[in-house]
């Protein structure tokens, strides 16, 4: 049943259809299609052309005006401009109109509108989630088909770079948005007890965001590709094809997204929790999601701005980064990495407080240390922005800063073992209820201590300076970023799927696919670790006789973990359309969200919740 | 039980897909396909040791629409600098499978030739301006070779190096670090006449007195190879490393020594 509005134009009997009711995901595509044409049309037409020195300049130019009317378009397409437009205008929205964006009866529909609902926005990020992993995966068998013999050729060298940029740069956005995006969408709101985001239309603008960057990184595929890795240093990316006009605007639109999105979480956190949720009785999962976006909220307009003048060098001739202008290439490194190691936080810590939330649930046993959990957040928070050089080393940037960031890399393992000291304490003489989440908390104490020990290694000066730029340090990332990261996040989806779908996910999916996932990964990952200190390189398309061995083992290894995720993607499907009718709380937990009915109402609570007492207070009724 | 051939089925769908999109990457390589050396006889070196003779034939343009598998119809990057394959007298080859991964047979001698119908300047490192690597460590030049008349414009002479500020571009074969026989070649390409250059491309097409360069070298071990341009003649702000010089098969490709 689709909503209809009581508009004016409707009373006085005319049928004309509000221009709200009319946009949709459709029209944003065809919006951005158009656009994106004209103005690639009018530039080819109107722009002169360049000196002889910078031949490249005036494709740059036609690409990122194309690119930036792409976006505007499907903004515009999808219904962003509407409610700024009308409060510009002095008309803001009606209460139907707001009752109409936030998907009121409107069934399936809402999923491919501009909807405000923070329950829609959270199933719209879990899908998108799993296409990003599912492409990068995809990518990812590729890079290990291509390193199945030493001598690669199975795919073009150009093309092999831009599969491993590619690959590189839409893991890492899956794994940032992997746990905010779903259920800090979703979950968090209900959690402190609130009927949604404190900004329910910037809920909506951050996810398609995410949908309109995403055809820049797609058009950049066709017109040269991300041929410089994830990380686009220049002055490489200065001189990398077209496609790096595409790296630029995905990261610039993602930026914007992450932006929008972690103003939005900060503000529903601090503003609207439930009465009677004083901070010693917020879940640890907020203080996980909050301490993410408070990380992402001053790193990513840095990530905004290096790419926003990356694009300048290319585009308009600057020497941002160009050594010969004046500029240089250190600059962008050191801005890339003041965004790019608190990402690694932003990943892992909103995953790893995921973990937190459900070990006190299947030990029945309250959180082991509320305080130190809180501390261990708040303390990598702080330290992770100050050790961004530990990946610049070797660089010859400020030899004398080696030190220092040598020495708050190795800090950070100090909270870092706080939430490991949580977690053990937590399982430590409980009643285990075994549950695919249950087992995950094993899973990442392991990765993450191997991903952990190796790192330490790697923030060791002298040992840098032989393992950087290897296969190693592949491992050691994934470790972190996949075995505790995507490990945590897929134990998120399995514990909350009866809330965001109410259906169980099959118990027996669930366990071969862990078993899968998990086995294969260590296999994997073993394997590259091999070849790292035996000295192969990152990011090659072929490789000497002697790495063969442990690049089988890594190639097998991939194949298993493909095995397991497509196993738990049947198991999602297959759950959501047949598993079995979730009840209130399956699991007996004691936060708010199990506290409402499947299918959750729209506005969540039909009174506001009081909370009289901490989340975790299992066993305490023994006393 | 349903579930878990379901689940099993998924499986293999996956593995289809990505199979297909392996495939379909792969045939997409258009990695200008393999050129083999022709059969030419033996070779005998100054010191007296034969090999089996090979021979490749090469040119260089100023813009890779005038050949190779760029196209002559076209190709993505028209106003590129580029190798492609050349007929018995420098005539460009523009069939699709021409291009610039050549596979040439171990332990063999291969002459290759290549027109150069580009202009030139200074090069930036002067060590890529001398012959390396080549039988006897020389070249044999001929600064005008007449592509109608399919004869020397100018007297052919050898040399081990040419003037550092005439160079158009150059041929250079690196070894892999791990080889046990390490191969480095390297042969500098003059310039062709600046003038003669710019009028042919203002008429739409290239001159028709390129240089022409004529060197044989010894193939080792089998093994894939990268040679390309050590001149950076691409695009791009710093140091002309972009565009065809950082993008396979314009100004580098494949050199891969088979048993």
């Amino acid at each position: 049943m689709t909503t209809t509005m009581n508009h004016p134009a409707a009373a006085a009997g005319k049928s004309r259809t509000p221009i709200i009711e009319r946009l949709n995901i459709v029209t944003a595509f065809a919006l951005g299609a158009i656009s994106a044409f004209v103005v690639w049309r009018l530039a080819l037409q109107f722009l002169p052309a360049d000196s002889e020195v910078r031949l490249f300049t005036r494709e740059d130019k036609i690409t990122l005006l194309s690119m930036i009317a792409w976006f505007v378009g499907f903004m515009t397409g999808i219904g962003a401009l509407v409610a700024p437009f009308r409060w510009v205008m002095g008309k803001d929205l009606s209460h139907d109109e707001n009752m109409f964006l936030a998907g009121k009866d409107m069934g399936i529909k809402r999923y491919f509108r501009y909807t405000t609902d923070h329950k829609v926005v959270g199933i719209q990020y879990l899908i998108i989630t799993m296409v990003i992993f599912g492409i990068g995966g995809i990518l990812a068998m590729l890079i290990r088909a291509n390193l199945g013999t030493p001598e690669g050729g199975l795919i073009h060298p150009q093309a092999y770079n831009s599969i491993v940029g590619t690959h590189g740069i839409i893991m890492i956005v899956g794994t940032i948005i992997m746990v905010t995006g779903p259920i800090g969408n979703f979950i968090m709101p209900i959690m402190i007890g609130a009927r949604d985001m404190a900004f329910p239309r910037l809920n909506a603008l951050s996810f398609w965001l995410i949908v309109a960057a995403a055809i820049p990184l797609i058009w950049a595929q066709f017109i040269g590709g991300i041929s410089t890795g994830w990380s686009a240093y220049n002055p490489l990316a200065g001189q990398a094809p077209l496609g790096m006009n595409g790296y630029i605007m995905f990261i610039c639109i993602f930026a914007l997204s992450t932006m929008v999105a972690g103003a939005n979480i900060t503000t529903t956190v601090v503003r609207m929790r439930a009465k009677g949720m004083t901070w010693n009785r917020t879940p640890i999962f907020i203080y996980g999601v909050v301490a993410s976006v408070a990380l992402a909220l001053p790193a990513f307009p840095v990530f905004f701005l290096s790419q926003v003048m990356s694009g300048m060098d290319r585009a308009l001739d600057t020497s941002f980064y160009n050594t010969a202008g004046g500029g240089s290439g250190w600059l962008y490194e050191n801005l890339f990495w003041i965004m790019g190691h608190p990402e690694v936080y932003v990943i892992l810590i909103p995953a790893v407080a995921a973990l937190m939330e459900m070990a006190p649930v299947f030990t029945r046993r309250p959180l082991f240390s509320f305080n130190v959990a809180v501390m261990g957040i708040a303390g990598i928070s702080g330290l992770s922005i100050l050790v961004w050089a530990h990946h610049m080393y070797i660089s010859g940037w400020a030899p004398l800063l080696n030190a220092p960031f040598m020495l708050t890399t190795e800090l950070i393992s100090i909270p870092t073992g706080m939430l490991f000291l949580v977690l053990v304490g937590t399982l430590w003489r409980g009643r285990l209820w075994m549950t695919m989440p249950t087992l995950s908390i094993f899973a990442l104490l392991w990765n993450f201590m191997i991903g952990g020990i190796t790192g330490i290694y790697l923030s060791d000066v002298p040992a840098d300076a032989f393992l950087h730029g290897s296969m190693y340090v592949t491992a050691h990332f994934h470790y972190t970023l996949m075995g505790a990261g995507l490990t945590g996040a897929l134990a998120s989806l399995v514990y909350w799927f009866p809330k965001m779908t109410g259906r169980m996910f099959d118990k027996k999916l669930s366990w071969i696919s862990f078993w899968m996932v998990q086995i294969g990964f260590n296999v994997t990952f073993g394997g590259m670790f091999i070849v790292g200190l035996q000295g192969q390189p990152r990011r090659v398309e072929a490789y000497a006789a002697l790495f063969n061995r442990g690049n089988l083992i890594t190639s097998i290894g991939a194949a298993v973990i493909m095995s397991g995720m497509l196993v738990l993607l049947y198991g999602v499907i297959s759950s959501w359309r047949h598993g079995v009718v979730a009840p209130m709380n399956p699991w007996h937990a004691k936060t708010l969200e199990w506290t409402v009915a499947n299918p959750i109402p729209l506005e969540n609570f039909a009174v506001l919740p009081v909370v009289t007492s901490d989340p975790y207070g299992y066993g305490k009724e023994k006393k | 039980m349903k579930r878990i051939l379901a689940a099993l089925a998924t499986v293999v769908l996956g593995f289809g897909v990505i199979a297909g999109i392996g495939t379909y990457v792969a045939a997409a390589k258009n990695d200008s396909g393999l050129t083999s050396a022709t059969a030419a006889g033996t070779f005998t070196t100054p010191e007296g040791k034969t090999y089996p003779h090979y021979t490749l034939n090469m040119n260089v343009y100023p813009n890779s629409t005038f050949g190779g598998h760029h196209g002559a119809g076209g190709g993505a990057h028209p106003d590129w600098v580029s190798y492609g394959l050349a007929g018995e007298h420098g005539e460009p080859l523009t069939e699709a499978s021409t291009g610039t991964n050549f596979v040439v047979p171990a332990h063999s001698a291969v002459t290759i030739t290549i027109w150069q119908y580009d202009s030139g300047e200074t090069i930036t490192n002067d060590f890529f301006a001398k012959v390396r690597g080549t039988v006897g460590n020389t070249a044999t030049l001929v600064e005008r070779y007449d592509t109608k008349a399919h004869a020397n414009a100018t007297e052919a002479k050898t040399v081990t190096q040419i003037p550092s500020d005439g160079v158009g571009h150059t041929f250079t074969i690196h070894g892999l670090a791990d080889a046990n026989n390490q191969v480095f070649v390297s042969v500098p390409l003059p310039m062709s006449n600046d003038d003669e250059v710019t009028a042919a491309e203002e008429a739409g097409g290239f001159t028709q007195f390129p240089t022409m360069m004529t060197f044989t070298i010894i193939t080792g071990d089998e093994g894939e190879y990268v040679w390309n341009c050590e001149f950076p003649c691409g695009d791009g702000t710093v140091a002309r490393f972009g565009s065809a010089m950082s993008t396979m098969s314009y100004m580098s490709g494949h050199w891969i020594v088979k048993g």
